[in-house]
């Protein structure tokens, strides 16, 4: 039957036509399973400590509600089988009065019953959020090497969000809930005990239905959710790569294959959606049941030959009853929300104790006055300490000096200039910056001492002015202009629509390349660093910047201590040391004149270069 | 027969393209090469990956062309990304290539490994190459030099580097000024 249902049926998605990867795994081997761990919500309830009294006073309007809650339907059951029984019209006015004052004050406490949660979750949720930043602006390279950007995104939304529900409701909804079932219940029993019994029976009932239904539910919204993920990631892909898609005349393939996806996923919204259809009648038809069952059986306590049972009671008795019931679902639905906030809070828990991989060691000293005399001593490294890709790594800068890295693709030069910059520890070996090795040497001074510019001329979203300043916060308007001038593009700067204050990346001015470039350059010279690292841009760039950008490279690196992984030869040829590496070692050294002369590997590659550069034949 | 008239998916499927910088899919190496031609057998993955000097590096990945390539998954240097597309271009056989200018965003060691892949992807077709850089252009029967939208000068290397104009300005700009002179 199920298998005729086209909605039901499982489309086989092709991994061959996958944009992406289709099990998205990686969250799964962090959390495993989905369990209700008692130690992460107390974590969680720590979070809440600074605001211990604005907590406590919600604690005990939390509890002042579990009462007030079944006092307003007993009070109003009270003046029913009271007063309005026995024609007291007086006592159903001064009922009614004492009922309207009881909700007035219960309507008055629930307002900073409600406002009081909603702050304490806010509070948490804004304090998780900055330690959740401090923490991930400490980590090493090597975290952001291995970690999906998504990821983080999701640590900092949707599982926070999640872990909001947690602190602001669960705990005291469900205080709520089974004070008012608690209270309720000892009404019911002091009314009718014999009724009580009756539907204390009907108690696991009801909480098997709730059980079964919540967690085929729970089921069905995480596949509804990781399909989802599939989803997004392929839109993602796709529109990342509609110019391939459209020369490869896969338009077909790919919305064929997309509307596979999207029917899996819609299977599992269907799914849920039908078990919440039976699963809400189901709950109203057993109230139904138990509301007969009541009613005969009340009934015939009220009926039968010498029954002491007002008919009053039997009304109060329903009225409570609907009190008694209410949690029973609610609650279940406070153990689904528990069940995510853990998972959630779980998952903040897990970035926020992945330690940095390494931190300055606790009596590293700042770096004082730098010269930049830079010493690498039989330095070995690897990502993997398995997998070297430095070995024996000796050579020295002495301070002003250029050094050039050349070397294939994978030859090591980037993992000289990581290493540089202390973005990863050297696995044997040393690297002493004026004498002291790096281990030793305090991050912050050192960086303060050094400039990279990256070969993606990395900028932020905000004006030409502000992405220089970058390089010194305290840096003035005035400095700033002065290292344009100073690299000798002010004209460039002042040609801008806006000046200095045009806006740079996606939604401002489209900038050049070359332009690009120079900002890095001004930016790194503002810092006015002692170190500079040079990963020198690749792209083809029109001969007139070109020139432009050779002359403000020599302004930038003048008097400084450089390394550059240079691609144009034209900076090659002025490195007082070029440094030439193959799969991991200093394979030769010299001069350019030197090397040509020697006439080994670092000539074989300038003639390469050359021949493939201009040669016809 | 006019280029409107034509079939653009018809077209497209006797068209290999290579972009300066490649996009690559967030899967496996074998599916990004077999991205024009999903069912292609291992085979003809393997076929093309050796045309574009990129079998090697595959096979010597941990997962080979099992390797899934993007964020979180595997990063690859920029001149193993363009010859995985010179790969995905090849797979498909096309009568006509166009290669625009593959190789404007690597240093010259990893041009060189691309210059490999392109040649040998070239024998037999019809190549359009767009090249900023002289380096690629000896490999080429005839270059066509653009100025602001016009046609400023055609012939071989030889020829414009023998002439004044564009050509040689470029020569010079990149430093080859030796050579251009040895040349002509």
């Amino acid at each position: 039957m199920k298998a005729k249902n086209p909605r039901h049926a499982a489309p086989t998605l092709d991994p061959r036509l996958a944009l992406t990867r289709l099990r998205q795994t990686e969250d799964a081997d962090e959390i495993s399973g989905q369990k209700f761990r008692l130690a992460t919500l107390r974590r969680l309830f720590r979070y809440t400590g600074p605001y211990a009294r604005r907590r406590n006073i919600l604690i005990g309007l939390t509890i002042l509600r579990a009462i007030q809650l079944p006092s307003l339907v007993w009070a109003l059951s009270a003046v029913i089988s009271g007063p309005i029984q026995t024609g007291d019209w007086a006592g159903t006015l001064k009922g009614t009065l004492g009922f309207v004052a009881l909700a007035v004050f219960t309507a008055s406490t629930f307002v900073f019953r409600v406002r009081l949660a909603l702050e304490l979750g806010e509070s948490v949720v804004f304090d998780l959020r900055n330690e959740l930043f401090r923490h991930l602006q400490t980590l090493t390279m090597r975290f952001y090497d291995t970690t999906k950007f998504g990821r983080v995104i999701s640590r900092m939304t949707s599982d926070i969000e999640s872990l909001r529900t947690g602190v602001q409701d669960i705990a005291f909804v469900s205080l709520v809930q089974a004070g008012q079932m608690l209270v309720t219940a000892v009404m019911l029993a002091w009314i009718d005990w014999v009724l009580f019994l009756l539907i204390l029976a009907t108690v696991p009932v009801l909480w098997g239905i709730n059980r079964y239904f919540r967690d085929r539910l729970i089921n069905a919204q995480r596949h509804a959710q990781e399909s989802f993920s599939r989803v997004t990631a392929t839109l993602a892909e796709s529109v990342g790569g509609i110019r391939v898609t459209q020369s490869f005349v896969r338009q077909e393939v790919n919305s064929g294959f997309f509307r596979d996806l999207v029917r899996d996923h819609s299977r599992y919204t269907m799914d849920s959606a039908r078990t919440t259809a039976v699963f809400l009648p189901l709950l109203e038809l057993n109230s139904q049941i138990f509301t007969s069952i009541v009613l005969v059986v009340g009934g015939y306590r009220v009926l039968m030959p010498g029954s002491t049972v007002p008919p009053g009671d039997v009304i109060q008795f329903f009225l409570l009853a609907n009190l008694f019931f209410d949690p029973i679902r609610v609650l279940g639905q406070q153990y689904t929300n528990a069940v995510n906030a853990v998972v959630g809070a779980e998952r903040v828990f897990h970035l926020l104790d992945t330690r940095p991989d390494w931190t300055d060691e606790a009596d590293a000293e700042a770096l004082e006055r730098v010269e930049g005399r830079v010493e690498f001593r039989d330095l070995c490294f690897g990502y993997d300490p398995e997998r070297l890709v430095l070995r024996d790594i000796c050579f020295t800068a002495e301070p002003g000096q250029m050094i050039a890295l050349v070397g294939h693709t994978g030859s090591g030069k980037t993992s000289v200039i990581n290493l540089l910059g202390k973005g990863y520890l050297p696995t044997s070996g040393e690297l002493l910056i004026d004498g002291q090795e790096i281990r030793r040497i305090a991050s912050p001074s050192l960086h303060r001492n050094l400039a990279v510019v990256q070969q993606q001329n990395f900028l932020f979203e905000t004006t030409v002015m502000e992405n220089i300043r970058f390089g010194r916060l305290e840096a003035t308007d005035r400095e700033v202009i002065a290292a344009v001038e100073a690299l000798d593009f002010l004209d460039l700067i002042e040609a801008l629509p806006g000046g200095f204050s045009t806006p740079v990346g996606e939604g401002g001015t489209a900038l050049s390349v070359g332009q690009r470039q120079l900002i890095c350059f001004a930016r790194a010279f503002v810092a006015n660093p002692r170190l500079i690292i040079l990963d020198e841009a690749t792209s083809a760039i029109d001969s007139i910047t070109e020139q432009r950008i050779q002359r403000a490279l020599e302004a930038l690196l003048e008097g400084r201590t450089s390394f550059v992984i240079a691609h144009r030869l034209s900076t090659i040829r002025q490195a007082d040391q070029i440094l030439v590496l193959d799969h991991g070692r200093i394979i030769e050294r010299g001069t350019h004149a030197g090397l040509i002369a020697a006439g080994g590997s670092y000539a074989r590659l300038h003639e390469q270069f050359m021949a493939a550069a201009g040669g016809t034949v | 027969m006019d280029l409107r008239q034509l079939d653009i998916a018809s077209l497209r499927r006797n068209v290999g393209l290579v972009f300066q910088e490649s996009f690559l899919f967030s899967t496996t190496i074998g599916a990004n090469i077999a991205f024009g031609h999903p069912f292609a057998t291992q085979e003809q993955i393997e076929r093309a990956a050796r045309v574009a000097a990129a079998h090697q590096f595959i096979t010597e990945l941990p997962e080979g062309y099992e390797t899934v390539l993007g964020e979180g998954g595997l990063g690859l240097s920029g001149g193993q990304r363009q010859r995985l597309a010179i790969a995905r271009a090849v797979l498909l056989e096309p009568a006509i290539l166009l290669l625009d200018d593959p190789t404007a965003a690597v240093d010259p060691g990893t041009e060189q490994e691309i210059a490999a892949a392109m040649v040998s992807a070239m024998k037999n077709r019809t190549t359009f190459l767009v090249a900023g850089r002289l380096s690629m252009l000896r490999h080429c029967s005839r270059i066509v030099a653009l100025e602001g939208g016009r046609i400023s000068q055609t012939g071989t290397l030889a020829e414009l580097l023998a002439q004044p104009g564009y050509l040689r300005e470029l020569a010079r700009a990149q430093g080859m000024r030796g050579l251009q002179e040895g040349a002509a």
